[in-house]
């Protein structure tokens, strides 16, 4: 409990008479010391009765609209009080919210729509009137950090109605707030819209030989070896017949990421390459539970970012999950923030000749371009992900399996990429991010035919040998993009 | 017009924040009747009872009931003679202890201010408060009692009885731990 000045000026009037009292010897200003106390006690004792019973009747809640919420969104928080009886005097409520918490005011009119009626006040803090029996205020908390956050107990401020005496205590509960990072949600990983469940499984090898898991029985042929017979099938069979083994190899993973601008596509935390970075680091997992070297090149728009070479050991494989962890891809510095791409040389020879047979002042202009320079062949030697897939899988020895992780903007170059990757016995498995679904895009009907686009483009990737070819992002916009085009579909029957 | 205008404004603030004033009719008729017994007083000095009526009447309307208890009794130690209570309570001083403890008393239970539920808790705490002061100085003036130590009891007894109260007060509204700590 705290007294105001008032209070003090009073209590000092107490000590002063009784002062005076001894002072000049005058036993009847005592009576008036006595006096002025036992008044000032009456007051003091008033006043905690009643904010003892207010305290015990106040009922103050502390709501959020969201309990958990990412870094950047805001929720909207709701501080009502109120009590059975008419308040003896003016009650006055703040909330307290933690550090961290960025605060500011609500829309009245929104909260009083939607949450309570009697919201007539915005801020941390409110007001319950002598008289009056609820009270409510709202607003907005936005937390740049992630983390869990505990709002105190809100506090009640009271002064008595002669304005000797205050008052504050806790009322109400706590309120926890839970702040998750941003990052991709409900990351997919598939082919044409359907979930795959082991992206990273194991790799089919065709040779047998020394091995673990057995593939099956053969006749026995001189040479073989007598630990390998199997009795059981020999007695069963009436020759001697040999258990196969799958040989075991050891195949290196490379991981082949695409940090280029174009990868920044996407809200922030939930851009292509944050969906991406997901499927890496998987892969780091796979590849540390198999006990298989890794390689990690990351490729910007200028060139090769990070080169760490294949490794076994568990440093590694953290350096590796640091280094992925630690990537962003590059910012558009494209003043038009456009990007261009490279076309095949199938689609330069066959315009080159298309503009060849063509008897026109525009064909005329053109053919000098096409004539002096293979724009192609510059152009993909130019791109870093096709320079660094070629410069650094040579330099690989034995069997490699690229994890190339990509979009779909640069089809030529990782058209190229996947020829390279797939070279002798090496496999390739391509995890693509369709630019449709991270755009903004609110026609849902156009971005499915990008979409559709993209499937195409994946398919064809994907039959090639040796390929694998999956897609990467956000599980709900493959969802709602699938069942814009069933609707579209059924609307067509019906109509 | 100013001064007009700041006085609605304070008493709008007031209004809103549910403070009353410790004045009554009760308290007014009280300090009238505390006044005009000083100024009846037939012994000590005249002209000083006059303002000291006078100013019991003003501190009540200017100040507070608390006040013009104090200036009352002040008064009355101005005009009565030092050993007034030696020999006795005289009629007029009773006389002008009723105005200003029915002052004190009418502020106490006035309706509007939270009395605690208790009106007659308050008359009961004043009266002995009053009463208690009065006796400890018609002891002192007796020479039963040294007058320091009176008065040291008279706030010795009122600072713990504050204090006790505050800590009930903290224990009933589950703030202990937080303050000791």
């Amino acid at each position: 409990m705290g007294v105001t000045r008032r209070f003090w000026g009073e209590a000092g009037l107490v000590v002063v008479l009784a002062g005076l009292a001894v002072l000049f010897a005058r036993p009847i200003l005592l009576v008036g010391a006595a006096g002025v106390a036992g008044w000032l006690l009456t007051r003091q004792y008033a006043f905690v009765r009643s904010v003892s019973k207010v305290s015990s009747d106040l009922a103050v809640a502390q709501s959020a609209s969201k309990g958990a919420l990412r870094v950047g969104d805001e929720s909207r928080v709701l501080l009502d009080a109120e009590l059975p009886q008419p308040a003896p005097f003016t009650i006055d409520f703040e909330a307290n919210p933690p550090v961290g918490l960025e605060v500011r005011e609500s829309d009245t009119d929104e909260v009083t729509e939607n949450d309570a009626d009697e919201v007539a006040e915005t801020g941390l803090r409110a007001s319950l009137s002598a008289g009056q029996r609820a009270a409510a205020t709202a607003f907005a908390v936005r937390c740049p950090l992630a983390g869990a956050f505990e709002f105190d107990r809100p506090t009640a401020s009271v002064t008595d109605r002669t304005g000797r005496f205050r008052a504050t205590f806790p009322a109400g509960s706590e309120l926890d707030l839970t702040v998750n990072p941003r990052g991709p949600r409900n990351v997919h990983v598939g082919a044409g819209g359907e979930a795959v469940q082991a992206p990273f499984g194991e790799y089919a090898s065709d040779d047998t030989g020394p091995g673990f898991e057995l593939t099956g029985i053969r006749s026995y042929v001189p040479g073989d070896e007598v630990n390998h017979i199997d009795w059981n099938a020999t007695a069963r069979l009436g020759e001697p017949h040999v258990r196969k083994f799958e040989t075991t190899t050891e195949r290196a993973s490379v991981l082949l990421v695409d940090c280029r601008s174009s990868m920044a596509d996407g809200a922030e935390g939930e851009t292509k390459f944050d969906y991406v970075r997901q499927v890496a680091l998987a892969v780091v997992e796979h590849a540390r539970d198999r006990g298989d070297p890794l390689a990690l090149y990351a490729v910007g728009d200028d060139g090769l970012l990070v080169d760490q070479s294949p490794t076994t050991t568990e440093e590694g494989y953290r350096l590796i999950e640091r280094r992925l962890r630690a990537l962003e891809p590059e910012e558009i510095t494209d003043d038009s923030g456009k990007r261009t791409e490279a076309i095949s040389p199938a689609t330069a020879r066959r315009r080159a000749q298309r503009l060849h047979g063509e008897d026109s002042a525009f064909a005329d202009r053109l053919e000098p371009f096409f004539a002096d320079a293979d724009p192609y062949v510059e152009r993909v030697t130019d791109d870093p992900l096709f320079r660094v897939a070629r410069t650094r899988l040579d330099q690989l020895h034995g069997a490699v399996t690229v994890v190339a992780l990509t979009d779909d903007t640069r089809r030529t170059e990782t058209r190229e990429v996947t020829k390279i990757a797939r070279r002798g016995d090496d496999h390739l498995r391509a995890f693509l991010t369709p630019t449709a679904l991270f755009e903004d895009e609110a026609d849902l009907e156009a971005s499915y035919d990008r979409y559709a686009d993209f499937e195409r483009f994946r398919r064809e990737l994907a039959n090639l040998d040796r390929v694998t070819a999956f897609e990467v992002g956000p599980g709900d916009r493959v969802e709602a993009l699938l069942a814009a085009n069933r609707m579209q579909k059924r609307a067509r029957r019906g109509a | 017009m100013a001064g007009h205008a700041d006085s609605e404004a304070g008493a709008e603030r007031r209004k809103r924040d549910g403070l009353t004033t410790d004045r009554t009719k009760l308290g007014g008729a009280s300090a009238l009747l505390a006044a005009v017994a000083l100024i009846g007083l037939t012994e000590g000095r005249p002209l000083v009872a006059v303002l000291g009526g006078l100013a019991v009447v003003a501190s009540w309307l200017l100040l507070a009931p608390t006040s013009a208890f104090a200036l009352g009794h002040v008064a009355l130690a101005a005009v009565l003679p030092a050993n007034a209570l030696a020999s006795g309570v005289p009629l007029e001083l009773l006389a002008v202890e009723v105005g200003l403890v029915g002052m004190l008393l009418a502020s106490a239970t006035r309706r509007g201010v939270d009395a605690g539920g208790s009106v007659a808790l308050a008359v009961g705490v004043v009266l002995a408060w009053t009463f208690g002061g009065g006796a400890l100085a018609w002891i002192a003036a007796r020479s039963g009692l040294d007058l320091w130590l009176a008065g040291a009891l008279v706030v010795g007894a009122s600072g713990l009885a504050a204090y006790g109260l505050h800590r009930y007060q903290l224990v009933s509204l589950g703030l202990v731990g937080e303050t000791d700590e």
